[in-house]
């Protein structure tokens, strides 16, 4: 089965790149990990990004609010794009039908959405390719980037939400070679960074604009955002996500073995115990990161994403709303690292429609910019 | 870094007294699902490989005996794995008592009263019954705490009832005694593989479903047809828990107050600082553990052993009771290859009991099981 795909030397070749562009604008449903909005459902994805708006956790408080009822943090809908491919009818996902075996990582998103998610909705997935480019990566040697759009659509027929989802391809063969993060430090911490962090952590949720509305009259190009903390990355954290995220590749056993059988792009074979993993298994098992050219573990970018759409929902209050969030993934976020999000507001977009601008940054231990976003918010208004 | 100083990580008379003085408290088990929906229930399959569409098919669900959607038994682990984050949810048995001990889940027994369907709200509660020394699996001082969980229903009847042993150990003591420090680890060919994949493509046709399997045709001396568990990777376990959910696993600003809280639902070993849960997934704190590497939950071995029964027992009949004792651990790369057999049949009843044992790549015997089974009559009692 999955010895086929050469997932450790996989070359971006002509003749698939040629497939993916056939593929362009062919829409098809996707499987989600949930389909009801429940309680549960936005708690567990609150939880995995460490939210605790009572916005999100609480009854009446959420009656209480402008929304007048439960309702799901932004990225929450990432857990409605998210989930195994079991039956031959949902197809494949993007990183397994297209250049099977060549590495693929999560480069940018663009989310666009026209309101929250509530409870009691039922929200479905369709997905199609609307992108593919070829150019030259920061791993150097050909890379493709190839962009796939998913519309969030409740069963009534409202688009609820839209995202843009951008992967980018490298041969491994290639990232391996050139080393760019095989050497890079991994983070160790004293007592003092975590009484540093245990600090942070104390005093974001007291910083979270919460039911005061951030009125759009007062808010002032150059005002600052955050920080807020993001880490140590640990596969607890990462665990902890996917719980809130679910995940389209951790069918286990028998089902396992099926899902293998229907996607053998989506399976990668352990050089050492022979063990045959999902492509989702780099992101916790050191010795396939390593192949994949990173020292060990990392996050998954929707992760980051995540992260985020928590700054800006914090800093916005409840009157918000989030109506973009453009982000491009620029350095891996390995185990260890720490990520601190910060922002700045860069404009009043449109004052009629009450729109503000604000830039993202995540940045990690060693200075280094991870990830970098752009946000468009929909503020309340003093008089209205 | 714990509450108790000294006392971290120690089993001492002052503490075991601590213990003692807790046997007949009572309290709250917060659920990570609440509410039975389409999607836990998914969640739960999927993460022990069980594809009945008895729990994934509406139309298949409604003309079985049960006519609807109900969970697999075990699911209800998944209402027992909250994370305690308010300070009426209290605290763990593991982070109350005997901070820092290792702990390892040692065996449970279920009693099923009826199965759980979609839309129900489950309440659970727990009592530590019994506190009690034994000579553990490590072979050295173990303290056995057990602990009686009992879930109701929001109609106010009690649908199950679990009695749930976990075993503690001293660390210093498990890394010093090497008892599975040294134990080989897997590592599989192609020929294992394909082993494996014979064994996975014919289990589901052995599944017995909507056939019934009336007490009448059942004999003392019966075999279970195997079921095959495994290798267990990081992979299969993030599966597992996406199903039944973490107490464990909060992130960020959420998991600082959690264990500003509760900072005993922290491990502090060798210089890292997790959840009391990671051993399972952090090959290093494993190691620390006395584990060679990390290894599976007694909840999951538990519920393939509740896997092996639905599937032999058909959608008419009812698991009423299992009762499991893990032996030894499942570390990742392991596989488990369960059987059963049928040791007692009661014709008045309905009752069959079944003798059930998981053995791993080496021979050993990993874990051993009693269940009872209600079956469905010729004569006409059918149904669960």
């Amino acid at each position: 089965m999955a010895d086929d795909v050469d997932w450790r030397d996989g070359k971006i070749t002509d003749a698939g790149i040629d497939f993916m562009r056939s593929r362009l604008g062919k829409k098809h449903p996707i499987p989600t990990w949930n389909r009801a909005v429940t309680k549960d459902g936005i708690e567990h994805f609150a939880l995995g990004i460490g939210d605790n708006n009572p916005l999100w956790w609480e009854d009446a408080y959420a009656q209480a609010s402008p929304h007048g009822k439960r309702v799901a943090p932004p990225c929450y809908l990432y857990s409605h794009t998210r989930a195994p491919r079991i039956k031959p009818e949902h197809g494949g996902q993007s990183v397994e039908v297209y250049l099977p075996g060549v590495l693929g990582i999560w480069a940018g998103e663009h989310w666009r959405w026209n309101r929250l998610p509530a409870e009691g909705d039922v929200i479905t997935g369709q997905a199609e390719l609307v992108d593919v480019s070829v150019g030259e990566g920061r791993f150097g040697g050909r890379t493709v980037a190839h962009v796939e759009r998913i519309s969030l659509v409740t069963v009534e027929g409202e688009v609820v939400a839209e995202v843009d989802h951008t992967i980018k391809r490298f041969e491994r063969s290639e990232t391996r070679e050139r080393r760019t993060y095989l050497d890079r430090p991994l983070a160790r911490y004293s007592a003092a960074d975590r009484k540093r962090f245990a600090d942070q952590y104390e005093a974001e949720a007291a910083a979270r604009r919460g039911g005061r509305e951030r009125y759009v009259e007062e808010v002032r190009v150059g005002e600052t955002l955050g920080p807020m903390l993001k880490g140590p990355l640990t596969i607890t954290n990462m665990v902890g996500w996917l719980l809130g995220g679910g995940s389209n590749l951790n069918p286990t056993n028998r089902m396992l073995h099926e899902f293998g059988k229907l996607h053998p792009g989506a399976m990668m074979l352990h050089p050492e115990t022979g063990i045959l993993d999902t492509i989702e298994a780099p992101h916790w098992e050191p010795v396939f990161a390593q192949a994949s050219g990173l020292p060990t573990g990392y996050d998954i970018g929707c992760m980051r994403i995540s992260w985020f759409s928590h700054l800006v929902t914090d800093w916005m209050g409840d009157h918000g709303l989030l109506t973009d969030l453009q982000t491009k993934i620029v350095k891996p976020n390995l185990m260890g690292d720490v990520t601190w999000l910060t922002g700045e507001v860069t404009g009043i977009e449109d004052a009629a429609e009450r729109l503000v601008s604000v830039q993202l940054t995540a940045t990690n231990q060693l200075d280094e910019v991870t990830a970098i976003g752009s946000a468009k918010v929909k503020l309340p208004q003093r008089i209205s | 870094m714990g509450q108790s100083g000294a006392e971290y990580g120690r089993i001492t008379d002052a503490a075991l007294e601590r213990v003692r003085r807790a046997v007949g408290v009572r309290t709250p088990v917060a659920g990570w699902n609440r509410t039975v929906s389409r999607e836990g229930i998914e969640h739960f399959a999927l993460g022990i490989g069980d594809d009945n569409p008895l729990w994934w098919d509406d139309d298949y669900a409604a003309a079985s005996p049960l006519a609807g959607r109900t969970a697999p038994p075990c699911y209800l682990h998944s209402h027992l794995r909250g994370p305690k984050l308010q300070p009426e949810h209290g605290r763990s048995n593991v982070s109350a008592h005997l901070p820092g001990v290792f702990a390892l889940v040692g065996a449970e027994t279920w009693r099923w009263r009826r199965p759980v369907r979609v839309g129900e709200t489950l309440r659970a509660e727990s009592t530590l019954a019994e506190v009690s020394e034994h000579q553990g699996r490590f072979g050295g001082r173990t303290i056995r705490q057990l602990e009686r969980i009992s879930v109701t229903s929001d109609a106010g009847d009690e649908v199950a009832e679990l009695d749930h042993v976990i075993d503690r150990f001293e660390r210093d003591e498990t890394r010093a005694r090497r008892t599975y420090l040294d134990r080989p680890l897997a590592v599989w060919s192609a020929a294992d593989w394909a082993r494996f994949e014979g064994q996975y493509a014919q289990e589901a046709a052995a599944r017995r479903g909507a056939e019934p399997r009336f007490i009448e045709e059942v004999q003392s001396g019966d075999g279970l047809a195997p079921m095959l568990k495994g290798p267990l990777t990081l992979t299969n376990i993030i599966g597992f828990l996406l199903g039944i959910g973490s107490p464990n696993t909060p992130a960020n600003r959420t998991a600082a107050q959690f264990y500003a809280r509760d900072p005993d639902a922290r491990l502090v070993e060798a210089g890292l600082v997790d959840t009391i849960e990671a051993p399972h997934w952090d090959a290093a704190l494993a190691r620390a553990s006395g584990l060679p590497s990390g290894y599976d939950f007694a909840r999951q071995r538990a519920s393939w052993f509740s896997h092996l029964v639905t599937d032999w027992m058909g959608d008419a009949g009812f698991l009423t009771e299992l009762e499991s004792k893990i032996t030894r651990p499942n570390l990742i790369g392991d596989v488990t290859w369960l059987a059963g057999r049928v040791v007692a049949v009661e014709p008045a009843t309905r009752c069959v009991t079944l003798a059930l044992s998981a053995t791993n790549q080496l021979e050993e015997i990993t874990a051993k099981a009693m269940a009872r089974v209600r079956l469905p009559s010729r004569g006409g009692d059918a149904g669960p």
